[in-house]
C-alpha cells in the first residue's frame, strides 16, 4: 500500500459510509439507505460481513501463498457462482471487526501469506468496512482487489494507492452473454474502463473463466480487447470451472482439455502475456 | 420421478466424483484445502503402489 493513501484510509471510509444513505457504490444505483438497515440488489446493509478466511496456494503464482478474506454480498448473479449460497442469505456471515481481522491477518503473514487477497461476492459492496480493516493492517502488507470490477467511478478512486494488485474477472466478452450469466447488460463498458484505469494505478492480472461453449462469443472477444486495449497485461486463463447443479443459463458441462488447449493458443497467437 | 438438485446452504460442504475420476471440492474453506492436500497424498500412495501413476484431485478456485 501506499503509505499516504494507508494514512488516509479511515477519512475514505467515512466519506463513503456517508454515501451509504443513498448507496451508488456500483452501476445498480439502488440509492438505498444502508445505514438505516436497508438492502439493495448486493443484500448487504451497512454491516460488512465476511464468511470465510484461508491461506490458498490455487491463485496465480506470483500470489501464493494468498491469505484470502471473503466478504459476503455481490452485486451480480453470476449463474455459475461456486459461493451463491453466501450472497443470497447474506446475513448468514458474521459481521466484521476490522481490529480482529487485522489481528487474523497479520498472524496470516507471520505464517507465510504473502499477499492479503480480499474476494466475495464482490468486495466493493463492502468498501467501507475493508477501508477500515486496511487502516488497521500493517502498511507493507501486499493488497490484492480480486474483483469482478464492476463498481463506481468512486470506489475506483477510493481503492487508489490501498489496492497493490487488481486481480479483474473478466467474465463475458458480450452484452448478451454479461446480461444472461450475471444479470447485467452494462457489465463490458463497466468493467473494462475500471480495469484501464486500475492498469493507471497499480499492477493488474485479468483473469477469464474459460466457459465451455463460450470460447467464440465471449473468450475471444475478451482476449482481442486486451490486446488492442491493454496490450502487456498479466492475463490468467482459469480452467476449472464447474457447472451448477441446474439453471438454463450457465454451461452445465465441465471444460473440455481441448477447449482449454485452444483457449491457450488463441491468448499465444496474439501474443498476450499469459501467466498461471 | 426425478428429484430436484440439493442447492447448497450457508456453510454446507460440496465434494463432486467426476466421471473421469477427479474429486472436486466446491469453494473450499480452509479444512477442505486440507483434506484435498490429504486425500491427494493417500491416493497417490495407492495409485502409485497400483500402477505408479497418480491420480489427479484438486480444488476449485473461488469465483465472484
Amino acid at each position: 500500500m501506499d503509505p499516504k493513501a494507508h494514512s488516509q484510509a479511515s477519512e475514505r471510509a467515512e466519506v463513503v459510509r456517508d454515501s451509504l444513505r443513498s448507496c451508488a457504490l456500483c452501476p445498480r444505483r439502488c440509492g438505498v439507505d444502508r445505514l438505516a438497515g436497508q438492502v439493495g440488489y448486493c443484500g448487504v446493509d451497512a454491516t460488512v460481513r465476511w464468511f470465510r478466511e484461508m491461506v490458498y496456494d490455487g491463485e496465480e503464482t506470483p500470489l501464493n501463498p494468498s491469505h484470502q478474506v471473503y466478504f459476503a454480498g455481490c452485486n451480480l448473479r453470476c449463474a455459475f457462482c461456486s459461493v451463491e449460497e453466501w450472497n443470497l442469505q447474506t446475513d448468514a456471515a458474521r459481521p466484521m471487526d476490522p481490529i480482529e481481522m487485522a489481528t487474523v491477518i497479520a498472524r496470516r503473514r507471520r505464517q507465510g501469506a504473502r499477499t492479503l487477497n480480499l474476494l466475495g461476492g464482490e468486495p466493493a459492496v463492502s468498501v467501507h468496512g475493508i477501508l477500515d480493516l486496511l487502516a488497521a493492517v500493517d502498511v507493507g502488507t501486499t493488497v490484492v482487489w480480486n474483483s469482478n470490477m464492476y463498481y463506481s467511478d468512486t470506489v475506483a478512486g477510493i481503492l487508489e494507492g490501498l489496492a497493490d494488485i487488481y486481480l479483474a474477472d473478466l467474465k463475458c466478452g458480450n452484452p448478451v452473454c454479461a446480461e444472461r450469466l450475471l444479470g447485467a447488460s452494462d457489465y463490458l463498458e463497466v468493467v473494462r474502463a475500471n480495469i484501464l484505469r486500475a492498469r493507471r494505478v497499480g499492477d493488474v492480472i485479468v483473469r477469464h473463466l474459460i466457459l465451455p461453449s463460450h470460447l467464440d462469443c465471449c473468450l475471444r472477444p475478451t482476449l482481442d480487447w486486451i490486446a488492442s486495449e491493454a496490450p502487456g497485461a498479466k492475463v490468467s486463463l482459469r480452467g476449472d470451472y464447474v457447472p451448477p447443479a441446474e439453471g438454463d443459463a450457465a454451461p452445465l458441462t465441465y471444460l473440455d482439455p481441448a477447449d482449454r488447449d485452444r483457449a491457450m493458443r488463441m491468448a499465444g497467437d496474439l501474443g498476450l502475456h499469459v501467466i498461471q | 420421478m426425478k428429484s430436484k438438485p440439493y442447492r447448497r446452504r450457508p456453510g454446507d460442504l460440496e465434494i463432486r466424483v467426476l466421471k473421469d475420476g477427479r474429486v472436486a471440492f466446491i469453494g473450499p474453506d480452509q479444512a477442505m484445502i486440507e483434506v484435498a492436500r490429504d486425500l491427494d497424498v493417500q491416493a497417490t500412495d495407492t495409485e502409485r503402489e497400483r500402477t505408479g501413476n497418480a491420480p489427479q484431485s484438486g480444488a476449485t478456485s473461488p469465483c465472484k
